[in-house]
């Protein structure tokens, strides 16, 4: 099943409060987006999850059984954290094959052929790999772990076009293949939006959204044109992450698009189109 | 495999370059003892001490094994007390492992050299079990005071490193006052009770393995506070 239960989760570094009182709860088998800026407390609900720092409050549960200090649910777990834990002199390989001890499940002729898929050097020693070829690793130790949960915090960091689109295909691939739960941060929303399936929103420290992104993308949608048209269109609505070019404009409305705005939109002179996850985030966590 | 016995498997793997370095230095500095005692170059009375330098050798064991290792298994989603026990057992084993080869080696040694063990010199025994006793207590407590240490100091905010940095400092200035007012009566007190609680002046060296003892669990227990609710640190 690999439930996870998020109950009242507060964190506090010394006086500042990095999570407000959060609760959750995850399905097992869906990938989820963990989205927010900068400082939002993506970081910190992750660790949290994994034990890796404790709450100040609140408590997280995977199947009703407490994460903090079970190793019967912690090795259920993998986290690919943005933070590199790994020893720098070890080699790549022993990094695989110590995680094999540690994950019984990992599965090294899929590390060795992801490995080769982009190119890893796995006789090249942790210190000596690149940024993006650091992500790389830990992905591939994530993702060949056979773990029934697993969490990514930037897992893209660094990485060329090409590898992102490799790591992505491979994400899916694998989702498909064991259905495990995943967790993504990333700050790349548009790239990784076609990948999730659910969204979790954080500002600071709060979810301020947490839903279906496929619901989410219809349940908005984007209105241009001539900026007092758009206003006049925008008086009766919900308008949000307005932008204005000149004489034009474009905001985006929050509900669905009904027969009455479609004709509204015409007398208007305006038109309309889908939203962007990012550009929905924007104008969700600005200001 | 229990988990606790993969982290120890893992810890042990972890000290196995620096002990085979370790063994290395030491059979080259026998090895010219040996040459210095069979040429004449220099008449060896007494050599001894080869237990303080496996003490010395398991105290910066201890010293390193907390860092590294605490974010390699927190990658790989072991608990922290997990950790603590394998640790421990890891500890455990290399302690009895390195006072069996000094023990060991004592015997070969003495074949060839006027050897003599810190034990033989303070018990003035040869006990065999005693001393193997009294090697795995003292070098269990050198590794987990190392390991303690480390604990301690990342654990440590900036402040508190910096005091605890100063604090060989203040303990010196403080036996001193405390000797000048006590016209060295505290500080004979106190030499007289390391002396006790080492066994030495009634020859007991199980009193001595009793203090190790005693020693070790206060600092597994600190370490084990310290460890409990550990946060991954830059």
């Amino acid at each position: 099943m690999n439930r996870i239960e998020i109950k009242n989760l507060t964190k506090y570094y010394g006086k500042t409060l990095a999570l407000d009182d959060v609760s959750l709860a995850l399905e097992a088998g869906k990938i989820y987006g963990v989205l927010g800026r900068n400082g939002a407390g993506k970081t910190t609900l992750l660790n949290l999850l994994t034990d890796k720092i404790s709450p100040s409050s609140g408590a997280v549960h995977v199947d009703g059984k407490p994460v903090a200090g079970n190793d019967e649910v912690l090795g259920k777990i993998y986290y690919m954290m943005e933070k590199n834990l790994f020893p720098p002199a070890m080699r790549v390989q022993e990094c695989f094959r110590w995680t094999q001890v540690f994950y019984p499940g990992f599965e090294m002729p899929y590390a060795l052929e992801l490995a080769r898929k982009f190119g890893l050097n796995t006789r090249k020693k942790v210190k000596e790999l690149s940024t993006g070829y650091l992500s790389i690793f830990k992905a591939i130790c994530a993702l060949s772990s056979n773990a029934s949960i697993l969490l990514f915090d930037e897992p893209v960091l660094g990485l060329d076009a090409n590898h992102r689109h490799l790591l992505y295909r491979e994400l899916l691939e694998r989702f498909s293949q064991t259905g495990s739960t995943m967790l993504i941060s990333t700050h790349l929303i548009e790239e990784v939006s076609s990948v999730l399936e659910e969204t979790i929103v954080l500002k600071a420290g709060k979810v301020i959204l947490f839903q279906n992104v496929e619901e989410l993308l219809a349940s908005a949608y984007m209105v241009y044109g001539e900026a007092t048209n758009v206003d006049r269109f925008l008086d009766s609505r919900k308008g949000m992450g307005e932008e204005s070019m000149g004489k034009f404009k474009s905001a985006i409305v929050l509900q669905r698009l009904a027969e009455k705005d479609i004709q509204e939109l015409s007398e208007l002179d305006l038109e309309s189109g889908k939203v962007e996850l990012q550009k929905l985030f924007i104008a969700l966590t600005n200001g | 495999m229990h988990t606790a016995r993969k982290v120890c498997r893992y810890m042990v793997s972890e000290t196995k370059v620096a002990m085979g370095f370790y063994y290395l230095f030491l059979f080259g500095v026998v090895a010219l003892f040996s040459i210095l005692h069979y040429t004449k170059i220099a008449t060896l009375d007494n050599v001894g001490g080869f237990g303080i330098s496996s003490a010395i050798f398991l105290f910066v064991t201890g010293l390193t094994s907390f860092r590294s290792p605490f974010f390699f298994l927190q990658a790989n989603g072991i608990s922290r007390f997990m950790q603590f026990k394998g640790t421990l057992l890891a500890f455990g084993g290399l302690a009895l492992f390195v006072a069996i080869v000094d023990l060991g080696s004592k015997y070969l040694l003495r074949l060839f050299l006027p050897y003599q063990t810190v034990y033989m010199l303070i018990y003035q025994s040869d006990s065999f079990l005693g001393e193997l006793a009294w090697k795995v207590g003292w070098f269990f407590l050198t590794i987990v005071l190392g390991w303690f240490l480390s604990l301690l100091i990342y654990r440590c905010n900036k402040t508190t490193r910096i005091l605890l940095g100063l604090s060989p400092v203040f303990l010196l200035t403080l036996m001193l006052v405390v000797h000048n007012a006590t016209g060295g009566k505290a500080t004979a007190a106190f030499v007289d009770f390391f002396l006790w609680s080492m066994g030495v002046p009634t020859q007991n060296g199980f009193l001595g393995l009793a203090s190790f003892a005693v020693l070790s669990g206060l600092g597994i227990g600190g370490s084990f506070l310290l460890l409990r609710k550990a946060p991954i640190k830059s």
